[in-house]
């Protein structure tokens, strides 16, 4: 699992996300997302283009980036998922709580709702 | 350790996380072997990362080494997982509804959400217990999905 981080300053945060999110994949890359993404004061989006695979040892990731952004009245948006990643996603009810989005105007507009 | 006959595989490994990474190893070959859609080897996959790791994490009071046996099978219209542990009795269908999907972001637990994937992602999530000693998980998933 690699994070490759597109944009740090501005005003939102931007990384994407490639390989197995699964348990090994999560304990590879999460000191990174979690500094890259939930220390940070603005917004971010994560591009899951490239996810080929996600556990709850990722959703558990990504849920924590999610409420710790939104207690900063911040929204985390996922771009692009595979799928299977967003049937996943979907099942667990990520749809309800957080933006996914297949364009990429579309992830920067949902940042600001 | 594993001994694949065509159509079913059966491995064992030990609890702990080189044992779970080598297991869903041969597992995803045997997927691709069978030639199974990415649907059916995204499920299957799921569930032994998720239900394996509570094994390992959850199943065992002591740091003794521990075996873990799964089966796989191809049977033509479903592939089955069935998972063997001596770990402490637990039933899996137990905590499914300690999952609430439908609450908003702030109360949204972080935990607990792999059984309740595995659960909804396959067709067949079936538990017994052994001879009071052994926990026996199988899952099943449609080959035309």
């Amino acid at each position: 699992m690699e994070l490759k981080v597109i944009q740090s300053d501005g005003e939102y945060t931007h990384v994407a996300l490639s390989g197995r999110l699964d348990i090994d994949g999560v304990n590879q890359i999460e000191l990174s997302f979690v500094s890259a993404i939930n220390d940070k004061e603005k917004p971010a989006v994560v591009d899951m283009t490239q996810v080929s695979f996600l556990s709850s040892f990722g959703m558990r990731m990504l849920l924590s980036a999610a409420k710790a952004l939104r207690t900063k009245g911040m929204k985390l948006v996922l771009f692009h998922p595979q799928p299977m990643v967003l049937e996943a996603l979907q099942t667990a009810g990520f749809s309800a709580i957080m933006p996914i989005e297949n364009d990429f105007i579309n992830a920067l507009s949902a940042l600001k709702c | 350790m594993h001994d694949d006959c065509g159509s079913s595989l059966t491995l064992v490994f030990r609890n702990d996380l080189d044992g779970l990474l080598e297991g869903a190893g041969q597992v995803n070959c045997f997927l691709e072997k069978r030639g199974c859609n990415p649907k059916v080897c995204y499920r299957i996959s799921l569930a032994f990362e998720e239900m394996v790791t509570n094994i390992i994490k959850y199943g065992y009071d002591d740091e003794d080494p521990h075996t873990i046996a799964c089966r796989l099978e191809d049977d033509g219209s479903h592939i089955s997982l069935s998972i063997k542990d001596d770990g402490h009795m637990f039933d899996p269908c137990s905590v499914l509804n300690e999952v609430d999907i439908h609450v908003p972001l702030e109360q949204r637990k972080v935990g607990g959400l792999g059984i309740f994937m595995v659960h909804s992602m396959c067709d067949v999530f079936h538990y017994v217990r052994q001879d009071n000693h052994w926990n026996i998980l199988l899952v099943k998933v449609k080959l035309d999905k």
